[in-house]
């Protein structure tokens, strides 16, 4: 597998970095909340990306997703 | 070499902003002759000498926003990251600001402490210094927490390469340590981050921070290091530090120089991938997302 593109997202002095894999994988750092958000909705079934994006409905314990 | 104790500072009852302040002072006249990280370099950073860091007395920073990246139980936090580190790892995400100690903007303590406070006051839960590597700036990270509010949940993002005389200035200052544990022998610290006694270095320090504060331990894994270097650390944390909270992470990519390394040009796979994990629940490591 060959990494295809590494792309920077800034706005008024936020930034986050991700890396979209050729399989439609993508890996992303420093996630602002807006980033989150917009990662969750291109991936509905993301479950710790939805849970990144409302970290209000975060359970106490904080299981590791299956 | 570090020194195995701490040296002792000023832990009468202060609040924590008053003795980071007096910490911090302490920190700034230690920088003549700099032991700060393991490297322990003695080199005079107030007249303008450097060490393996390339640091000077000065500081700047590359980022300082509200982020839900790191663990669950610690986000949102305010996230800011000094530059500079005293480590080379190859494969380093933020490379460009790990490695130049004076890349992005000068810092100031009180300014970003107002960011932080007005962050917390919009949801954040936790404030993070992290770096490159916070520890060779220790005398502005301290100041910086003398800035913010005493009941600030602080976290303190190392690589944990600190020596026994940065422990000693840390010691009641922050919350949580969220402490790499990136390589499970000293020949791969050595090959992919130029960094000697790397396993015994972080092993001391990563002790002393349970002992002394919450520890979250991460890993990142590394295409070709489950077995040179996650199952070291997995093995050593279950006998060391049994039940301490691990996050092992699988979101590598090939930054900076890793393709320097053939085995760094792409991601981790999900065979190695399962493997890790598979043994992580094997010896009942404490994994949390």
């Amino acid at each position: 597998m060959r990494t295809k593109i590494v792309m920077a997202a800034q706005t008024a002095n936020q930034h986050s970095e991700f890396l979209i894999l050729p399989g439609g994988k993508i890996l992303a750092h420093n996630i602002t909340p807006a980033m989150a958000k917009i990662l969750s909705e291109l991936d509905p079934d993301d479950e710790p990306m939805r849970r990144r994006a409302n970290p209000k409905i975060i359970s106490k314990d904080n299981e590791l997703p299956s | 070499m570090i020194c195995a104790a701490p040296e002792k500072f000023s832990t009468h009852a202060q609040s924590r902003p008053a003795l980071a302040r007096e910490r911090a002072r302490s920190a700034r006249g230690l920088l003549a002759d700099c032991r700060l990280c393991a490297h322990n370099c003695g080199v005079n950073r107030l007249a303008g000498e450097t060490g393996l860091c390339h640091a000077g007395a000065d500081v700047h920073f590359f980022s300082a926003q509200t982020e839900v990246s790191d663990e669950l139980e610690l986000m949102p936090t305010f996230s800011v990251a000094l530059s500079g580190c005293d480590m080379r790892c190859d494969f380093c995400i933020t490379g460009k600001e790990s490695w130049n100690p004076r890349a992005g903007a000068g810092f100031s303590a009180v300014e970003i402490a107002a960011q932080a406070e007005a962050a917390l006051a919009n949801g954040a839960k936790s404030i993070m210094v992290l770096g490159g590597e916070p520890t060779i700036h220790l005398p502005a990270a301290l100041e910086f927490v003398a800035h913010l509010p005493a009941d600030a949940k602080l976290i303190w993002k190392t690589n944990a390469h600190g020596s026994a005389q940065a422990r000693g200035l840390l010691d009641g200052i922050f919350d949580v340590w969220l402490a790499d544990f990136k390589f499970g022998n000293d020949a791969c610290a050595q090959r992919l981050a130029k960094t000697p006694d790397y396993v015994r270095v972080v092993r001391v320090n990563l002790l002393w921070a349970n002992d002394h504060s919450e520890l979250i331990v991460r890993h990142l894994l590394m295409p070709g290091h489950v077995e040179c270097c996650w199952q070291p650390v997995a093995e050593w944390l279950a006998e060391n530090l049994p039940g301490v909270k691990v996050n092992l992470r699988s979101g590598f990519w090939p930054a900076w120089h890793a393709r320097r390394h053939g085995e760094l040009i792409n991601p981790i796979s999900m065979g190695e991938n399962e493997m890790a994990f598979r043994l992580a629940r094997e010896l009942g490591i404490n994994l949390i997302p």
